[in-house]
């Protein structure tokens, strides 16, 4: 018998591509079934009219992590309360592509769109530990790090991690000689044009954190007693 | 009108407010139901818990909660109806010009009311447009590139035929293009939100107006690289000014990026009205301050003179409306007579002051 919390656990790993945050941390995840080897997971979404293109994204991430826990058989992961819930569902039930499921909707698969998101990941990801090395020593000093040398002073270890992770889903190189901070691309910054690059990246950082925190309380909306919870939370400065 | 407690005076003008129908009884499908239930969760997840409506009122509320909501308990002065007509979705329309012109025809002075058109409709919409131009003395639209229609699911601003339709407002002086973006648009696997089209518009176009309906969210940060590009591209604030009463950090980031970026003089107030009500609104937000911590980090100052252009004289600006002079007349209306004010004195003159006369 899986266990549930091992099923929990790997959709720990399922982000909203989008938000960049867990779908298990943004109370997605409606239900988990274990029935022996099998498993049945439900999703939801903050509202019926969210873009079909990162729900799929969602789902399919979210049977692949939990085929991958040791024991599972099969898992059918449900899109629940969704215009496009049926489709979504079948779709990657039946191992479909996008492309093949929104046949007259969309003209390509949905690898482009994730760059994209993978890319603003990083970037914003990459902000508070770029300033960290930047107070740390200058300009110059952040922009000669490497790798090897660990996260700057101020920069708990989990954001070095979440750091370390979206530059290796943008396939970076990780040895300990790797410059540390490089633009999306992987080339190494200029000194001189790090502020400008880092006000970019918080407008990027603002966009996405605004975003979540819509989203999280258009959720608690939806599916009701969560509003007043939701709007007394104490906003983390 | 709203007169703060230190004596400044506001010209309001709201940006975005519908009149709809969003009840069972007009809704075509289970997307008409969908539709309006997001909108309710919108409207119940960010408003103040003494300002959300009961369910049934808020899918179709009377011309009377209309008219006091704004005018009355509101202090807007001057309100842009925005139609989002959704005829796929509802059997008469969510929110159509025709709706919105039975109360521009009663209050003329009130109201602004934009139209609307969809390239998809062609030669034979060119023709309508102009007609609903020439009767309504329209200034502006709202454009809602996401409207499902048929097998469609969208449109962009730089289909040829959009740029047909572009030219003809440009030609009929329609200076005001209200730009709204959607979840669902062909196609369906690049980002719906995405607002580049728009930048390639207001290139096309410098003597049009471009305002970006809840400035791009959520992708503000594209919406900003656009804007600073482009002279000619606004940021409508509806959606984002909610996020004053349950996240007012996020709100002051979101406005400190907004300021820097575009500035005071391209930013509209909205309260995408019954999304969420003005009156709550244009307190918070007139009270408002940017903490010193963002403002020290961004660099941008929210003064009172930049709130005045937000709430009202920017608007004023982009649709030839003087504030002193329609504001005389508006205090004496039905409505100026027993609207709120606010907390501060009488102070004849201020709003003269304020737009420099």
């Amino acid at each position: 018998m899986v266990a549930e919390e091992a099923v929990r656990a790997a959709l720990g790993g399922v982000l909203d591509p989008e938000l960049d945050q867990s779908v298990v941390s943004l109370d997605f995840v409606r239900a988990i079934a274990v029935d022996g080897p099998d498993v049945r997971v439900e999703l939801r979404l903050p509202t019926f009219w969210c873009s079909p293109s990162f729900a799929y994204m969602m789902v399919a991430d979210a049977r692949s992590a939990v085929e991958a826990v040791p024991g599972v058989r099969r898992a059918r992961v449900e899109l629940v309360e969704h215009f496009a819930a049926e489709r979504v569902t079948e779709g990657v039930d039946g191992g479909r592509s996008f492309r093949a499921v929104f046949p007259d909707e969309a003209d390509g698969e949905l690898d482009e769109l994730r760059r994209r998101f993978r890319l603003k990941a990083f970037v914003v990801r990459q902000e508070p530990v770029l300033r960290a090395a930047c107070a740390a020593g200058g300009e110059a000093a952040a922009a000669a790090w490497r790798l090897g040398r660990g996260a700057p002073n101020g920069v708990d270890e989990a954001q070095w991690a979440e750091y370390l992770g979206r530059r290796r889903d943008l396939g970076m190189p990780e040895g300990p000689a790797e410059i540390a901070f490089t633009d999306p691309q992987g080339r190494p910054l200029e000194p001189a044009s790090i502020p400008d690059y880092l006000r970019l990246s918080r407008s990027m950082r603002v966009s996405l954190e605004s975003n979540t925190e819509f989203c999280t309380g258009l959720l608690a909306a939806r599916y009701g007693g969560g509003v007043e919870a939701w709007q007394g939370k104490e906003v983390a400065a | 009108m709203y007169r703060s407690a230190a004596g400044d005076e506001y010209f309001v003008v709201d940006g975005h407010v519908h009149w709809w129908d969003g009840s069972p009884d007009n809704q075509k499908n289970d997307y008409g139901k969908g539709w309006i239930s997001c909108f309710y969760d919108y409207h119940s997840g960010l408003s103040p818990a003494e300002y959300v409506w009961p369910r049934e009122k808020y899918e179709k509320y009377s011309e009377e909660d209309l008219l006091n909501d704004l005018f009355v308990e509101g202090y807007v002065d001057v309100a842009i109806f925005q139609p989002t007509y959704l005829l796929d979705f509802f059997k008469e329309g969510f929110n159509t010009t025709a709706r919105d012109a039975r109360l521009k025809e009663r209050y003329p002075d009130r109201f602004i009311l934009n139209s609307s058109w969809d390239p998809r409709d062609g030669e034979r919409g060119l023709a309508e447009f102009e007609e609903k131009v020439a009767r309504w003395g329209i200034k502006g639209v709202k454009l809602y590139t996401a409207e499902w229609r048929g097998d469609s699911k969208g449109w962009s601003l730089d289909d040829p035929m959009a740029e047909r339709y572009l030219a003809k407002c440009q030609e009929l002086g329609v200076k005001n293009i209200h730009v709204h973006k959607g979840p669902t648009i062909w196609p369906l696997n690049k980002d719906a939100f995405d607002v580049t089209d728009i930048d390639h518009a207001a290139t096309a176009f410098p003597e049009l107006n471009f305002i970006v309906e809840h400035v791009g969210m959520p992708r503000i940060d594209e919406f900003c690289w656009i804007a600073v590009q482009e002279p000619n591209v606004y940021g409508g604030l509806a959606v984002l000014m909610p996020f004053i009463h349950p996240r007012p950090k996020y709100f002051g980031d979101s406005l400190a990026e907004l300021l820097f970026w575009l500035g005071e003089d391209r930013l509209l107030f909205s309260s995408d009205y019954a999304l969420w009500t003005p009156k709550w609104l244009v307190e918070k937000f007139i009270a408002f301050e940017l903490p010193e911590q963002t403002a020290a980090e961004t660099g941008v100052q929210l003064t009172v003179e930049g709130k005045q252009k937000i709430m009202g004289l920017n608007a004023c600006k982009l649709y030839g409306i003087d504030p002193v002079e329609h504001g005389s007349r508006l205090r004496v209306d039905e409505f100026g007579q027993k609207a709120e004010t606010g907390p501060g004195p009488q102070a004849e003159g201020a709003l003269a002051e304020a737009v420099g006369t």
